[in-house]
This record gives structure tokens, C-alpha cells and sequence, in this order.
């Protein structure tokens, strides 16, 4: 399944999410998954999956090749693991290699490490990881530059509020056309849901199933609705996402939760059920975006 | 869980509660660590006076204080940055002020505690290496705990399980006299002043500059994200305002005041108000409030706000 929007663009209905995988346990996940049916593979620079990803890449299911796939990475600032030798290094004011280097020398030299890691020459979605506050009006020219080069298909954002993505359009004239958020039965983020509506942004949704495997949902609501359809409860909180047009990002390396992540095309949730599910939201923040991403 | 386990996370909460981890190490940090509210409607920043100052505790809305001890303006920024994910949309941020907060204005120097606190991106030639050693010592005090605080620190902690640990006692006038002073001459040496009569160094002058610098860029950082930014002098006690003459609060205050770009910004001065300075009972010393004192102020600070 794969949507279009008004450029006439296609990207996978549902994706998969890789952080924290890595080596063989990624390559094998990525196989179990293009024979379960997802296209759509996330990660980014500084997730230590990039390699895991060109091992599958070399040995993917017969029938199936690499533009196939739709994959995803990001430009980051070497701080999703805690033992990254490069944490404060990279869109740091403070820091010398900053001065030293250019945010051009820098996005080269992350996107030629991507494309080496995943086997691949080209990526079909570059995203900036977060918005860093002095940073990200440079990395977006970049990344405009590099879509207009043929080396990424589509540019994007992560973890971007409203504000910031006026920012890249004010200064560029360029809207993205990804953002990937945090979104939740408990965090419908419905305003940013609108300004991308608008704009004709696609929202990914990152750990869509999170807050149900951590208990913060209140699953008394979705079992109705789930015994309805015969699905399990993450169906269709992954479906609701789908009907908000919210591309999930379920992470899983287990093949039977792969399959059943998927298989949530052969029903659709009414208008009434969606705004029920959306009506478990009281703005829970999972992640505290600017401890990870100061002055967010 | 066997018995040396058992033993050993004993040892580990007790080394966690030792005066070395939490006012040597990392002084105010728990709370940084701890903290998990979300939507909150005021905080406070601040240095040392604004630790004790605030206390949001009972009150029917949600703060947090923020302050750290020995905390210089261009930390309340960084602190400001990295936990304003914290804020509701309107929220209030507090920003209070010591009395010589002007003049230490250029202070950039972040204490290791910094490293558990804040992303590394704010910290001053930032260095992995002592990123690690000293989250190694947050995680693993035990094995850095220092034998020469053993002593004390089993007194207290048994006077603490036996409830007879010792509350501060209310000082005496003669005590509160002296604790300015003393108060005073310890702020004169650190800013190598004589006289506020004479005009101020330069390097003192450029610590106001600075000041002013970092307040007008947390104004600015308030503003555009829709936060309401208030500038307070917390009270201190008589015995101390009286040593903070008239040349010296035009230099302190007034010439920082007038530096702040944004008017619109309030600024409240409750360095002498009635209702605290006299009060012996609400300080910790000439300096400081005490818990009575910082609920009372924190209350009177959110009704002259309108908050509450």
C-alpha cells in the first residue's frame, strides 16, 4: 500500500522502525519484513542499523530488490546511544570541528557514510534528525541541494514543531516532505496533524505501539473496537494512525508481530471509533525533545 | 537476592544520601534527575537565593524551582533550553536575582555536575571523556565514595533513622549581624570591591554587560516560545539590606535593569519588603530563606503575579 500526495509522490502506507538494531539481527528483521510486506525501512546516521540494513540489502528474498524498498535515514547529532565517542560534536556552536568545518563538508560526508553502510546510491528520505536551534536552515539547504541532485528522493524532517518547519519555508521556500513525530492515542498532536494536512506534509509516526506495550493506554476502550474487527488492540492503533493519515513506524523483530503489524488493510475504523481513540489524548510526552535537542 | 547484593545497594543508598554525592557532587541535581511533570505552569531559575526561595509545594498549580546553587546566569539559560520541554504554552518563568548577580555576569565556568544535568551541545568545551568519568561517579559512587566523610556522614544518617537530627536553630540578631558581614565581605573579596562610591573595574563593568546579555537572550528565548518572563530580587534580612547601601543597589540592580532591552518585562524588588525582612522566623540566615520563608514568598510572589 503506498499514498500519494498532490506532487504525486508515493510513500509506503506503514514503515518499519529499527533503532536499536544493528548487524545480522537487523539484516535478518529487514528480510522477515520485505516478505511480510513492508517497503519502508527507518533509520538513521548515529542508530548503528545502517550496515545491518546493506547486509539484508545484499541478500534480500528472491524477487524482491533494493527499488522495492523505500529507506529512510536521518542527519543526527551522534546521540541516540549514550557511548557515542561523537556526542557533542556535531551542530554544536561550542564545539572546534564546528568551526573548523562547514555544515556542507558535514551532510556530505553523513549522507556518503549512509550510502556506504546501506550499499546503496540513493536514499528516498533524508530527514534532519532534530531541529538544531543553529543549525537547521543550513542542513535543510543541503538537503534541498541533494534532492535536486537526484542523491535523495525525498527530504524531511524529525521532531519538528510548527514553528520550526515555518522556519525552513521562510528561509528556502522548500516544505518538507516528511515529518516524524511522536504520535499516540495519548498525544494526538491534532494541530500538527492540521499544519501538515495543510501543507501537504506526510507525518511518520515513530514507536506508534509504545505506549501500549508500556501500559500507558487504557486498553478497556480499543477491546471493544478490537474484538469488532477480530484484531488485536495494536492493530488498530496502527490503523487509527492510517485513517489520520499518520504513517506508522511499529518497531519488531519478531516475524508473527511483523506480520500482524502489517496486516491491518482488510478493514477500515469508522470516523466515530477514530475520535474515540483520539479521545484517550491528554499531550503525554514520551520524550523530552529539549533535553535531547535543547531550545527546541 | 543474595546477601551481598542486599549489602551492597544498602552501602549505595547510603553513599546516595552522603553529604559528598548531594551537596558536594551533585548539589540540586536529584531534583533535575527525578523530575517528570509536565505542563507545568511556573518555575524559577536562579542561583543559591533562588534554591531557597521557592517552594511550590501545596500550592494549586504546578511549578517546579529550577535553581541550583552556585549557579551562574549563563547556566539558568542552558537549564532554561534543556528543560523547557516542561512548560505549558503561557507559562511563567521566574527569573530571580542575588544581589550580585550583575557583577558575576561573565561567569561561563559549568561544574561537572553540569555533565548529568544538560545536553552536551551547552557545556563549554564540552569533553566526552569527563562526560564519562562523571557519569561513572552518578552511577557508581560507591566506588568513588571518599573515606573521609565515612564518619559524619554514619553520625547523620543514624541521627536521621533515630529522628534526632538537629533542625536549624533561629539565629540571633547579634548572629544575623554577622552573617552579613560576613555575607558582605565575601562578595567584596570575590568581585574585588572596596567601595561602591568609586567607579566600578572594568572587568566589573563588563560582568554587567554580560549580565544583561544573557537576561536579554532568556527574555527573548521566553518570548518567542510564548513564556512570560519575570525579573525578582528575593528579600533578604535587614541586617543585610542595611549593608547594601544606596550607590551600591544604583550599581547592582538599576544599571542592569536599565540594560534590559524588553520594558515590558516585569521587575519586582522584594529585597526590602515589610513583610519578610524584619521576620527572623522566615530565614535561614541574612541571605536566605527558610522553608517557611520560601513558601510564604513563593505565595506572595504568585498572588502579586495573579497566578494564584
Amino acid at each position: 500500500m503506498a499514498l500519494q500526495n498532490a506532487k504525486g509522490q508515493d510513500i509506503p502506507f506503514i514503515g518499519l522502525g529499527t533503532f536499536p538494531f544493528e548487524g545480522e539481527v537487523m539484516a535478518n528483521m529487514i528480510n522477515n519484513a520485505v516478505i511480510a510486506g513492508y517497503k519502508l525501512f527507518d533509520t538513521a546516521d548515529d542508530y548503528r542499523g545502517e550496515s545491518g540494513i546493506g547486509i539484508a540489502l545484499k541478500n534480500l528474498p528472491l524477487g524482491f530488490n533494493r527499488e522495492d524498498l523505500f529507506l529512510q535515514t536521518k542527519i543526527s547529532d551522534n546521540n541516540a546511544h549514550k557511548d557515542d565517542p561523537l556526542t557533542g560534536i556535531f551542530f554544536n556552536k561550542n564545539s572546534k570541528f564546528m568551526q573548523r568545518h562547514t555544515v556542507h563538508e558535514i551532510v556530505h560526508e553523513k549522507v556518503c557514510n549512509s550510502l556506504r553502510e546501506m550499499n546503496i546510491d540513493y536514499i528516498d528520505s533524508l530527514l534532519i534528525h532534530y531541529p538544531f536551534p543553529d543549525y537547521m536552515v543550513d542542513i535543510w539547504e543541503e538537503l534541498i541541494d541533494l534532492k535536486q541532485r537526484g542523491i535523495v528522493r525525498y527530504i524531511g524532517v524529525s521532531n519538528f514543531h510548527e514553528c520550526h518547519i515555518d522556519k525552513l519555508i521562510h528561509s528556502t521556500g522548500v516544505c518538507p516532505d516528511i515529518n516524524e513525530i511522536y504520535v499516540s492515542p495519548i498525544a494526538i498532536k491534532q494541530s500538527m496533524v492540521e499544519y501538515c494536512k495543510l501543507h501537504d506534509i506526510h507525518i511518520m509516526a515513530y514507536s506508534p505501539l509504545m505506549d501500549l506495550a508500556s501500559r500507558r493506554i487504557n486498553s478497556n476502550m480499543l477491546q471493544p473496537i478490537a474484538d469488532k474487527y477480530g484484531k488485536t488492540i495494536a492493530q488498530i492503533i496502527l490503523r487509527w494512525n492510517v485513517e489520520r493519515n499518520c504513517i506508522p513506524l511499529p518497531k519488531s523483530k519478531n516475524p508473527n508481530r511483523l506480520i500482524e503489524n502489517y496486516n491491518i488493510w482488510n478493514f477500515s475504523l469508522t470516523p466515530e471509533e477514530v475520535n474515540n481513540i483520539s479521545s484517550l489524548n491528554y499531550d503525554y510526552q514520551y520524550l523530552v525533545e529539549s533535553k535531547i535537542c535543547p531550545g527546541i | 537476592m543474595n546477601v551481598k547484593n542486599i549489602i551492597k545497594r544498602k552501602v549505595e543508598a547510603f553513599v546516595r544520601q552522603s553529604a559528598w554525592f548531594t551537596e558536594e557532587m551533585f548539589p540540586d541535581c536529584q531534583k533535575f534527575w527525578r523530575h517528570n511533570t509536565f505542563n507545568l505552569d511556573v518555575v524559577n531559575l536562579g542561583s543559591t537565593s533562588g534554591v531557597y526561595a521557592f517552594n511550590y509545594e501545596s500550592l494549586p498549580l504546578k511549578g517546579a524551582n529550577f535553581a541550583l546553587r552556585r549557579n551562574p546566569l549563563f547556566a539558568d539559560l542552558q537549564i532554561l533550553k534543556n528543560y523547557e520541554s516542561f512548560l505549558k504554552p503561557n507559562a511563567t518563568v521566574i527569573l530571580p536575582l542575588c544581589p550580585f548577580s550583575s557583577l558575576s555576569g561573565s561567569y561561563q565556568y559549568l561544574e561537572d555536575r553540569f555533565y548529568t544535568l544538560i545536553y552536551p551541545n551547552c557545556i563549554p568545551c564540552f569533553s566526552k571523556k569527563k562526560q564519562q568519568q562523571i557519569i561513572k561517579i552518578k552511577n557508581n559512587p560507591i566506588h568513588y565514595y571518599p573515606l573521609y566523610g565515612l564518619e559524619k556522614d554514619i553520625i547523620d544518617f543514624l541521627k536521621d533513622k533515630l529522628g534526632v537530627k538537629k533542625q536549624d536553630a533561629l539565629m540571633t540578631e547579634y548572629d544575623m549581624e554577622q552573617n552579613a558581614i560576613n555575607r558582605m565581605n565575601g562578595w567584596f573579596k570575590e568581585f574585588s570591591l572596596k567601595d561602591f562610591s568609586m567607579p566600578l573595574s572594568l572587568i566589573n563593568q563588563d560582568g554587567i554587560i554580560d549580565a544583561a546579555n544573557y537576561l536579554n537572550e532568556i527574555i527573548v528565548f521566553c518570548k518567542v516560545r510564548g513564556f512570560r518572563p519575570v525579573m525578582i530580587i528575593p528579600p533578604v534580612y535587614n541586617t543585610l539590606s542595611a549593608h547594601i547601601s544606596v550607590d551600591a543597589r544604583k550599581i547592582l540592580f538599576d544599571q542592569m535593569i536599565l540594560k534590559i532591552e524588553d520594558k515590558s518585562v516585569p521587575f519586582i524588588n522584594y529585597l526590602d519588603d515589610d513583610e519578610f525582612k524584619n521576620d527572623k522566623s522566615l530565614f535561614k540566615d541574612s541571605f536566605l530563606l527558610n522553608d517557611k520563608g520560601a513558601r510564604k514568598f513563593t505565595k506572595r510572589v504568585l498572588s502579586d503575579l495573579k497566578l494564584i
